[in-house]
């Protein structure tokens, strides 16, 4: 039933683009909590479509996800419109992607995102946009060729698409899932293919950016350890050694990276790019119990936060044409608001506890851990601690530098609200760490 | 009930009376001096309740995620109690030392919201809502140091902020490796359990509160920190931060894997040895008043390690007394500090002179903490000292009697710096300074003083915690 | 009798508090506080001494209970503890009573007085404890009170430098008795100072132990005492008020190394510690006889002859003489009392000009003055039939008898010595003709009740008390006293100090010229200078201090910190841009290079499962 209803919701909406955008909104709100319901009543798309099982850590990243799109969608502006129905199309998707059993229909839907997500960078408006849009867009499509061409090869050597029964064995079946894992590591911005990521991030739309590094990364994520698991633990020195590696790189690479940017956008592109490397760590622990639930822990948190930040540097951008790290200066006397939530978000990203950027490190980092990868988890740590080092520094010119003008701006009621659901996200999962756990016992 | 509020309250309403509070400034601080009075007495309602036998007072199971072992179990025991007193009684002196800071309604916010999370570090016995936090108490602190600092504020809150963070980081793989291999987080059942690799727990554990503590060669934040911090955040960094870092190795280490500790300890005493003397060297090479005061704090932390390093009742003990000793001795030496500087604008001994002249409430409190500082008996510093070198001796045989070196090392840079800022011909940038104190400031320090003096001469009370506290060490 | 006691220990520190309160609100009462309580306090010692039964008054009491031990904390009070008790009291109580008109137009009083009290109280504290650590608290009281008294005019940088010196100088003997407390008590179980000796008699204690421990507890006493080398704090500590310098020399401090070793007197003799006690004091009477002949100031003088004369002490002791220290102990606080308070009034009256070559002809204008401090000089000089006398010869004696040759020989030069540097003094200040113009004019009258009473009371004791000698040596150590006794010494030494008087009376009252010229010789201006300055002791202390410590060792320390460990710490941000340069390479910006990244990366996990899964 959510399925169908954001769809239809998503077809519905562009006509009051043009007249009432509250309207729009509103519809879309509307759709996103119905859409919640029904998966909190226990619907799935599985009741009316096969091959879609939808288990109990699903429906709490469906959720999730759900309210963070209403979210965005109470944020925005008239400047983004577009944005809301390709949402509710890209929320339709998600609710299928994350709820799939059968790899081929994970495929489609990977591609079905990707084609979203192209069109969400779309929203060009200058020079920047473009050139980050058409980045976005050519790596996307030697990625999604690259995918095809590790399906086309993994469909020539399995009997069945279907999660369970599928075929793990055989060198060409190893060899197209290295090609698909590569094609989708292109989507979680996994060094080194993240190059594009970290252009198109901090250069696209940040509305855009928001949904593009923080809804889809953490949904691609989710779903992709369901799609793997099976590889992923039938050959655990191959999985161990290139996460790691992989995990390792990425997160190294971005941090310091991300330590000598001027541009905040760029700083929070490369920081959800260390974010990836993070997240790969379950991955790599997979044989572990807790693996599942770090996965899912750490998509839940990183779309509060990841979200919210590109979200209020959206507003800021636009209120006041923040750019570089020179016009946050004494940013907490211009807007306080954005000031004390973007603090509190970023404290979260740099894994402060008490804020779901802590506890969703500390479970999927675990995972690591029990499955022996401590001196893993000890670089993972240290870098996240190199990465505190440019969240302060952003903090540092909020709240210790002085403004240079003095323009004050308020913060809209729907952003509040928006921004409100999403702390209070943030600090939910940051204090209660039960309800993932019992959402993945069944696993 | 009350436990877990006391904890969780401050840190969400802290942001609420800000808001609330932002537009009449001076309200802040009558609710920030209500609520700390209301957690020392809370505290010392506990010190009642507390069994006598030296075991836990269990406050309560909160938030429990059965799966994954992890829930904020709230028990507290003596030296918890020791240390919730003491924080409590800091953060009340820190309101009246900050009495006229500037932008009161978020300097006090960010106060109360400390409160929470220092709460937490000593009433939780669950490791990883331990580390939580230990971490948390670090983002009021960056704000603190940040703002209100000194020149180079932003430079020391950040170092402060990331070097501990990153040294909590090597003590967080080693709480992970806590659990992985007992399947417990809390620390009373983890005890109970065998681990495999405790050598490599320990030291991970061991780096990260030797950050804290500090401990020689970790110690470069501190300085940094302490100095430019305004100097009632002097107070809390040097009587509560450091603190927890003893009260971790204590907890985390003494108790929990008294063996490896007991292989280890001779380790431990080095690392101490060396902080002692070596911070105490840079102390008397040191011409800036409140850098001066911070090396003297490392120093005797140095000398909290020494005791902790022996294992035994007594070293314990005695390493708890110094624990609260260091924490009332050293706060009006920064808060003497901060405030000539305040009303200097120098920060070097040299320049100042003959301020006994023009401040002699003030130098009075300085010479009497200074006093204390370098083990002068009657005041806490010499029993803290005395205990130690008794239990050290006991413990490690008759070379240990160097320690007592520490004693002529800080009685050189105390009694230099009484001689080169209070005593001495009157220089020019004092001659012209205005020392005015207000009020509540020159309450807290007398309170202070009382405070050093009553426990130098009557010790008993805190000693009776301390043996509580470490009774189960008896038989060692 | 307890309530003596108690007043002993807690009327000093009450009666500080409330001279500094009291003395706020009006100048004046700050006195009468101290004169009270200090006459409170001799009362209280003379109710001690009067009551005093066969038994010594014992209360024990656990101060700290630490983990399995037990810090105690106990009142000893003996015949020993009440001879200490009079004299700190009694003269401590004089010394206030004269401070009224010395110390009458100074604005700080109430802190002086504040400081004075608890002063005499930590030597209180000091000489009524039973164990080591009580003993150390009065110890360091005492450190602490003269450090601030020696400070007192704080304003002046040399006052200050000398209060600095002196806490430090004493601090560097007091961390030797810490570390004593430490080894005892856990390697001798107890740090009760009577159980000490008691085991010491018994011969309980390992013999290396007790020596290290003595050894340090006499580390403490040459700080306190000013023995070489810790001597020099002890001349600069005149800087402070007269009054001060007489309390520091007659009533407290320096009396309390010699009271620790005389209570520790079976301990130290267990161990043959004694033997270096006595060669270290022989070696310091030496010194300070010698440098007290050359100094210009007289107070400096008279601490020197301090010096010289509590070496004397301590030699007593350390040959084996418990009753000959501790009788010349008695004698020397009087008459040196005698003498600083004096002196203090000489400087009262002329201006407060210290120098005693700018000063002479005073016996015109003070003629009582001149009497009394003749009286302390003749008593220091040890001539019949003052006090002094009687104790330096039987300290000298003790040394022919018991001591080795080196002892022997410097303890009797040193002793011989004081009626040249004394009678150089006296000469100097009251006879001739006024050096200084200052001094020639109007002076201060002496009043009768503040500074004559005073001055003629410890006249009148110093000559005296002679009477009851061989009472105080049998009050001290009991009936069963061997007197030391050496055929002619008597004659020897009195014989030998008639002709020295006569060398410097003729030197100074009629051969100033030849005395000039002397002093000009080059040979003789080298001795002088090394005299002068003490020996050069305290400019090696400085010296090494300044260079080695501070210079040397905490510099590198700073050097290693700053350079090293922060240098690392720091460099860490230069690191991280060194990689952020290093990885920016790869991040043109062109979608190019992006897919040739990319195709690197599938390369990479292709290949990278191949090699791992191989043979599938």
């Amino acid at each position: 039933m959510s399925f169908i209803v954001l769809i239809a919701a998503g077809l519905l909406v562009p006509i009051f683009y043009k007249n009432n955008i509250v309207i729009a909104k509103l519809i879309a709100v509307i759709a996103f909590i119905m859409a919640a319901y029904f998966i909190f009543a226990g619907q799935s798309l599985g009741s009316l479509f096969p091959y879609f099982v939808a288990d109990d850590a699903t429906r709490l990243m469906e959720f999730v996800l759900l309210v963070t799109l209403a979210a965005v969608s109470l944020a925005l502006t008239g400047f983004e419109r577009p944005l809301i129905a390709q949402m509710l199309f890209l929320a339709g998707a998600s609710v299928a992607f994350l709820e799939t059993n059968n790899f081929f229909i994970y495929i489609v839907l990977f591609e079905v995102i990707a084609i979203i997500s192209y069109i969400l960078v779309a929203n060009i408006r200058n020079f920047y946009n473009a050139e980050g849009a058409i980045k976005a867009f050519i790596a996307g499509a030697v990625a999604s060729g690259i995918i095809l061409l590790g399906f086309a090869l993994f469909s020539f050597s399995t009997d069945s698409f279907d999660y369970a029964s599928m075929n793990i064995a055989g060198k060409y079946t190893l060899i197209a899932v290295a090609i698909m894992l590569a094609g989708i590591f292109y989507k979680l911005t996994v060094v080194p293919m993240h190059g594009w990521a970290a252009d198109a991030y901090s250069q696209v739309n940040h509305a855009a950016a928001a949904i593009l590094s923080g809804v889809i990364k953490s949904v691609v994520l989710f779903a992709t350890f369901k799609a793997f698991y099976k590889f992923l633990v039938a050959y655990p020195l191959a999985t161990v050694l290139i996460f790691s590696f992989f995990a390792i790189l990425t997160m190294t690479l971005a941090n310091f990276m991300a330590l000598w940017q001027k541009r905040v956008s760029k700083i929070l592109a490369y920081s959800s790019i260390a974010h990836s490397g993070y997240a790969l760590i379950p991955f790599a622990a997979a044989a572990s119990v807790y693996s599942y639930a770090g996965v899912l822990y750490y998509a839940v948190a990183y779309i509060f936060m990841q979200t919210s930040v590109f979200l209020i540097l959206n507003d800021l951008r636009r209120e006041l044409g923040v750019k570089y790290l020179e016009d946050i200066k004494g940013l907490y006397k211009k807007a306080p608001l954005h000031s004390f939530i973007f603090t509190i978000q970023l404290f979260s990203l740099a894994g402060i506890p008490l804020l779901a950027g802590f506890l969703s490190k500390a479970v999927a980092f675990y995972a690591g851990v029990d499955a022996g990868l401590w001196w893993v988890v000890l670089i993972a740590l240290l870098n996240s601690a190199l990465a505190v080092g440019y969240y302060v520094w952003i903090i540092k010119h909020i709240y210790f530098d002085e403004p240079k003008g003095n323009e004050v701006i308020q913060m809209s009621t729907g952003s509040l609200i928006g921004q409100l659901i999403l702390l209070a996200g943030t600090l939910y999962f940051g204090i209660v760490a039960g309800d993932i756990f019992n959402a993945t016992i069944s696993f | 009930m009350v436990a877990v509020d006391i904890i969780f309250a401050p840190i969400v309403f802290s942001a609420l009376v800000y808001f609330l509070t932002r537009g009449a400034q001076h309200l802040t601080k009558y609710i920030a001096l209500g609520w700390f009075v209301v957690l020392f007495i809370i505290a010392l309602n506990w010190y009642h309740q507390l069994p006598v036998d030296g075991g836990f007072l269990f406050l309560g199971n909160f938030l429990s995620v059965p799966q994954f072992g992890f829930e904020l179990t709230l028990q507290i025991d003596a030296l918890s109690v020791a240390m919730l007193l003491l924080t409590a009684a800091l953060l009340i002196l820190v309101v009246l030392t900050s009495w006229n800071e500037k932008k009161q309604a978020a300097y006090f916010s960010l106060l109360i919201m400390f409160s929470g999370p220092i709460f937490g570090v000593f009433m939780t016995t669950n490791v990883l809502w331990f580390f939580m936090f230990w971490e948390l108490t670090l983002v009021p602190m960056l704000f603190l140091v940040g703002i209100w600092g000194a020149e180079e504020r932003i430079y020391a809150a950040i170092k402060f902020f990331i070097y501990t963070h990153v040294f909590a980081m090597f003590m967080f793989v080693g709480f992970y490796l806590l659990y992985k291999q007992t399947g417990y987080w809390d620390l009373t059942l983890i005890k109970e359990t065998a681990l495999a690799t405790p050598a490599l727990i320990w030291w991970l554990m061991f780096l990260g509160f030797a950050a804290k503590l500090p401990v020689f060669p970790f110690h470069t934040w501190l300085p940094d920190a302490h100095v430019q911090a305004p100097s009632s955040i002097s107070v809390l960094l040097a009587g509560v931060l450091l603190k927890m870092g003893a009260y971790g190795l204590i907890r985390f280490t003494v108790e929990l894997m008294p063996i490896t500790t007991l292989e280890f300890a001779k380790y431990m005493l080095i690392f101490g040895l060396i902080t002692t003397f070596f911070a105490g060297m840079l102390a008397i090479y040191e011409k800036h008043i409140k850098k001066m005061v911070a090396y003297s704090s490392i120093s005797h932390m140095g000398l909290v390690v020494v005791a902790i390093s022996t294992m035994t009742y007594d070293g314990l003990s005695a390493a708890l007394f110094e624990m609260i000793g260091h924490a009332l001795v050293i706060s009006p030496l920064f808060l003497i500090a901060g405030w000539l500087h305040h009303k200097t604008h120098t920060w070097y001994m040299d320049e100042m002179g003959g301020i006994m002249k023009k401040a002699p409430y003030a130098a009075a409190i300085f010479i009497l903490a200074g006093m204390a500082a370098l083990g002068l008996p009657g005041t806490m510093g010499f029993v803290g000292e005395l205990t130690i070198i008794v239990s050290a001796v006991k413990a490690y045989g008759w070379w240990i009697a160097i320690i007592a070196l520490a004693g002529m090392i800080s009685a050189g840079y105390i009694i230099w710096a009484v001689r080169r800022a209070i005593h001495g011909p009157m220089s020019p940038i004092v001659e012209k300074a205005d020392f005015s104190m207000s009020f509540a400031e020159r309450l807290a320090l007398a309170i202070y003083a009382v405070l050093i003096v009553y426990f130098g001469i009557n010790p008993q009370p805190i000693f009776d915690l301390a043996n509580q506290a470490f009774s189960f060490l008896g038989g060692m | 009798m307890n309530n003596a006691v108690m007043t002993l220990l807690i009327a000093p520190y009450v009666g500080a508090v409330l001279a500094y309160i009291l003395g706020k609100a009006k100048r004046e009462l700050a006195f009468w506080v101290a004169e009270v309580v200090g006459f409170v306090l001799f009362l209280a010692s003379a109710v001690l001494f009067l009551k005093y039964s066969d038994t010594p008054i014992d209360i024990t009491y656990t101060w700290i209970h630490f983990g399995n031990l037990e810090l105690p904390f106990g009142i000893y009070i003996d015949h020993l503890s009440i001879v200490m008790l009079l004299v700190a009291t009694g003269l401590g109580f004089l010394d206030i009573h004269f401070a009224h008109d010395y110390m009458g137009e100074d604005p700080d009083q109430p802190r002086y007085y504040a400081k004075v009290l608890f002063f005499i109280g930590g030597m209180i504290l000091l000489v009524i404890t039973k164990d080591l650590i009580g003993a150390f608290v009065g110890w360091e009281f005492m450190g602490l009170a003269s450090y601030l008294l020696i400070s007192f005019w704080y304003f002046k940088k040399s006052a200050a430098d000398a209060g600095m010196q002196a806490f430090l100088y004493t601090r560097f003997g007091d961390i030797f008795i810490l570390a004593a407390i430490a080894l005892l008590f856990f390697y001798a179980g107890t740090v009760d100072l009577v159980k000490l000796n008691e085991m010491a008699n018994a011969g309980e204690l390992d013999k290396t132990l007790a020596l290290v421990a003595a050894l340090f507890i006499f580390m403490g006493a040459i700080g306190k005492s000013g023995q070489f080398p810790l001597y020099p704090w002890l001349m600069n500590a005149m800087e402070g008020p007269t009054t001060v310098s007489a309390l520091i020399h007659g009533a407290t401090m320096v009396n309390s190394g010699i009271y620790i070793v005389a209570r520790l007197f079976d301990f130290f003799s267990y161990t043959d510690a004694l033997y270096i006690v006595a060669n270290v004091a022989a070696l310091s009477a030496f010194i300070g006889a010698t440098s007290a002949l050359v100094q210009k100031e007289i107070k400096k003088i008279l601490a020197y002859s301090t010096m010289s004369h509590l070496s004397i002490a301590f030699v007593g002791l350390g040959v084996g003489s418990l009753a000959a220290g501790m009788l010349h102990l008695v004698n020397h606080a009087i008459f040196k009392a005698l003498l600083f308070l004096s002196a203090g009034a000489v400087i009262y009256i002329a201006h407060h000009q210290k120098d005693a070559w700018k000063l002479g002809g005073l016996i015109k204008t003070a003629p009582f003055v001149a009497l009394f401090m003749a009286m302390g000089s003749l008593s220091l000089a040890g001539v019949p039939p003052f006090s002094g006398y009687f104790s330096k010869e039987m300290v000298v004696a003790a040394a022919w008898e018991w001591g080795n040759g080196f002892t022997k020989t410097f303890v009797t030069i040193a002793a011989l010595l004081s009626i040249a540097y004394i009678t150089r003094l006296w000469i100097l200040i009251f006879l001739g003709e006024p050096r200084h113009e200052e001094v020639g004019g109007s002076v201060h009258k002496p009043s009768n009740i503040w500074m004559r009473l005073p001055l003629g009371i410890l006249a009148f004791l110093t000559l005296f008390i002679s009477i009851w000698q061989m009472d105080i040596v049998h009050y001290i150590v009991g009936e069963e006293f061997i007197e030391p006794h050496v055929a002619g010494l008597g004659a020897f030494m009195l014989t030998c100090m008639l002709i020295i008087f006569l060398i410097v009376v003729g030197l100074y009252v009629k051969g100033l010229n030849l005395l000039y010229k002397i002093a000009s010789h080059h040979f003789v201006q080298t001795i002088h200078q090394i005299l002068y300055n003490g020996y050069y002791v305290e400019a090696m202390i400085t010296w090494i201090s300044k260079n080695i410590i501070v210079g040397a060792v905490a510099k590198a320390a700073r050097w290693f910190d700053t350079y090293v460990i922060d240098y690392i710490v720091n460099k860490t941000l230069d690191f991280t841009y060194m990689v952020y340069k290093v990885f920016r390479a790869g991040h043109s910006g062109k979608i190019g290079t992006y897919m040739g990244q990319f195709v690197l990366g599938v390369a990479i996990i292709v290949i990278a499962i191949l090699i791992i899964v191989k043979g599938l």
